[in-house]
């Protein structure tokens, strides 16, 4: 997940596509031959450093705790995933605040400490949380950071199914 | 009064009106959801129900227009009066049969909403890929000329593919601050040509075909982002070529809406209908074709005199797309075409809208004003700047309240889904009427005025924020929204920094219509008069 955060692109790739033309109603080419890539494909943006960890522990509605290892500067939905635990629903779009399902609810004084408040378009989002309080935030905003060790965060049950009695 | 106290008793005040709400609205609602909560079915989702076994309702138990044997009530869509109108048809369709209803249109029976809460529900449960029902006319097209589907029609696995591609480029919330400079001059650009070809005009201050330029604006703006290409649109008269492909554009958008119903039918007949829909679609896609293998030519050159190491600093959209192992050539260019189709009408009207609005407030314009003018913006506008601009992005929400850009959003059902109490079969069509619920009295005081202040953060909300939604929710919402928020507040600011807006002197009210996206026509009754420079 954060590995796909970078932003550069492999340049071998362009290879395949020099000197080929491309028709007005191109035929559908489903797969584009790999074997010009090769060895040659690598991309250099994400860091090998090895990050630093914290503790911070998600709380679910109905009573579950999962401690995780947090690397200091993922967001939280990161933290979720990178440590697999299984939330249903939790960050359908995946960090770009496109819905509000990696809703988390904070203490007061967590919510406080944090140190950038929520821009215009988290607030949009948030405003279509479900059960939404004054301390809520979404997930993927919350950058970790060394303060952050012991946190304890909440997980509303909204996202949980309607469906299910 | 402190900021605690004050804050406390806002809260307070929202949960009465909320409370006091409930009880009036309520009436329809929730009583008709309880009730019909009692008699969901076992197996199907539910959407706002508790399950027992009851009796089994289904669609049909629903209330809607008859219509005719067979079609439906597709007629009522082609009658004169009715044409572009489809918002104030389901709008009507909606004061009669109540907020849900279903509708035969031709073989199948769709759902209108027009309930918050339902909507809600519909958002929360749409699961892994939430589906979009794409212009059937599009698929069509697209298999005949043997193309892939594209980010607008594909679905399941597929669409979230390109999805997941065009998200990290276009979604992340800061990706767009490495254009925000061409951006702002972009708009810039566009408001200086305001007044080149407002002199044209020898009767009055307004400018002639004014959504032209907003076009030209918008597709300056988006391929900028996603092709790295300005196609001089607004630096001087707009080359035939850009010329013929906007107008593709306009006609695809608005053919597209006319094929809705009997699309196979009229392809069959091969209708004149269907025949310019083609013809803008090949347009649409030689021009793009052009575009695009040029681009990649540069790019082949830009590649051979870099080092061989790999990486490209800086990648475009198109780039980044080309790089993929996921996506053919022809999918690329594909979506990439239809990036930038679905970019410029959107876009440009939705602005239309705005500069009509404020034409029509100038109060509104006044604040609007003194926000911008608050700020020192003689370099352009830069993300401090916009995180600024509450009252702008207030006067946006508000005029996408009244005039929704896609006023009617859809969901297509992936399962057997429980809605309201009745069992709607999978695959069926769900249309959120966003137009009729942002015109909704229980949810808007005075509807049908233009108040910016009620999206302010420290005015006390009483609607639900599922009314107006006009990018949609959640993970299918749209795609480019980002970007064409970011270039309204930017167009705008820009406009309002420079003019005055006023109604013409012989003003008429806009009649909005429906080509695929809302729009006021081409010509706006609004006069553009220069600032004094402060």
């Amino acid at each position: 997940m954060s590995g796909l955060a970078g932003m550069r692109c492999v340049v071998p790739k362009f290879a395949q596509f020099v000197m080929r033309p491309m028709a007005l109603t191109t035929t559908c080419i489903n797969r584009k031959p790999n074997i010009l890539l090769g060895a040659r494909r690598f991309t250099t943006s994400v860091s090998t450093r090895a990050k630093e960890t914290v503790s911070i522990q998600f709380v679910c509605d109905d009573g579950t705790k999962y401690t995780t290892n947090a690397k200091v500067g993922d967001n939280l939905l990161d933290v979720v995933i990178e440590n697999d635990i299984d939330l249903d629903g939790f960050g359908a779009c995946e960090g770009t605040l496109a819905c509000s399902t990696c809703h988390l609810i904070l203490e007061q004084s967590d919510y406080d400490k944090l140190p950038q408040e929520p821009t215009d378009e988290e607030l949009d989002m948030l405003d279509l949380a479900y059960g939404l309080t004054d301390t809520s935030r979404l997930g993927c905003q919350i950058i970790v950071s060394k303060d952050m060790d012991g946190l304890v965060v909440r997980v509303p049950d909204g996202v949980a199914d309607a469906r299910e009695p | 009064m402190n900021p605690a106290t004050e804050t406390l008793l806002r809260r307070a005040a929202v949960q009465a009106v909320s409370l006091s709400r409930q009880n009036v609205r309520g009436l329809y609602t929730e009583r008709r959801l309880e009730r019909a909560a009692v008699n969901a079915s076992v197996d199907a989702p539910v959407i706002h129900a508790t399950e027992t076994t009851e009796t089994r309702k289904t669609i049909n138990d629903l209330p809607g227009p008859d219509g005719l044997p067979i079609i439906g009530t597709a007629l009522e869509y082609f009658r004169k009066p009715n044409r572009g109108q489809m918002h104030e048809v389901q709008r009507r369709f909606h004061a009669k049969y109540g907020r849900i209803f279903k509708e035969k249109l031709g073989p199948v029976t769709n759902l209108s909403i027009a309930d918050p809460k339902l909507v809600e529900e519909i958002f929360r449960h749409e699961g892994k890929y939430p589906n979009r029902p794409p212009y059937e006319a599009w698929t069509l097209y697209k298999d005949m000329r043997n193309r892939s589907r594209g980010i607008l029609s594909a679905y399941g696995e597929e669409w979230w593919k390109i999805r997941k591609l065009l998200n990290h480029r276009l979604m992340k919330p800061r990706t767009l601050q490495d254009y925000l400079t061409d951006l702002s001059s972009i708009s810039e650009k566009l408001a200086e040509k305001i007044r080149v070809v407002r002199s044209r005009n020898d009767q009055d201050k307004s400018v002639p075909n004014i959504l032209n330029l907003f076009c030209e604006w918008s597709i300056e703006s988006v391929g900028q982002v996603i092709i790295d290409e300005r196609f001089g649109c607004l630096e001087h008269n707009m080359s035939d070529e850009m010329n013929r492909f906007v107008r593709a554009i306009e006609t695809m958008m608005y053919t597209s809406h006319q094929l809705i119903a009997f699309t196979d039918v009229q392809k069959r007949l091969n209708t004149k209908i269907w025949r310019n829909f083609v013809q803008a679609w090949d347009v649409i896609i030689e021009t793009g074709n052009k575009i695009l293998d040029a681009k990649r030519k540069s790019i082949e050159e830009r590649l051979a005199n870099t080092d061989d190491t790999g990486v490209l600093e800086k990648t475009t959209l198109f780039e980044h797309l080309l790089s993929s192992d996921d996506l053919s050539l022809e999918e690329v260019y594909t979506n990439v075409s239809e990036l930038l189709v679905s970019g410029v009408d959107t876009t440009s009207n939705t602005v239309a809208v705005i500069v009509y609005l404020l034409s029509r407030h100038p109060e509104a314009l006044k604040k609007l004003q003194n926000e911008i003018d608050g700020l020192d913006t003689s370099n352009g506008f830069t993300q401090e700047h916009l995180n600024k601009m509450p009252y702008t992005k207030a006067v946006v929400k508000e005029s996408l309240r009244l005039f929704p850009t896609i006023p009617i959003n859809a969901r297509v059902l992936n399962e057997d889904t429980a809605v309201a109490g009745h069992i709607i079969p999978k695959n069926t069509i769900v249309m959120l009427n966003a137009y009729t619920m942002c015109r909704d009295p229980n949810e808007f005081q005075n509807p049908d005025d233009f108040i910016p202040e009620r999206w302010l953060r420290n005015e006390v909300r009483e609607f639900s924020p599922f009314t107006s939604l006009p990018f949609g929710f959640g993970k299918r919402s749209c795609v480019g929204r980002r970007l064409a928020e970011t270039m309204t507040y930017l167009c705008i600011a820009n406009i309002a920094k420079r003019y005055d807006l006023k109604a013409t002197p012989d003003a008429f009210d806009v009649k909005p219509f429906v080509r695929t996206v809302l729009t006021l026509g081409d010509n706006l009754p609004v006069e553009f008069y220069d600032r004094e420079t402060p």
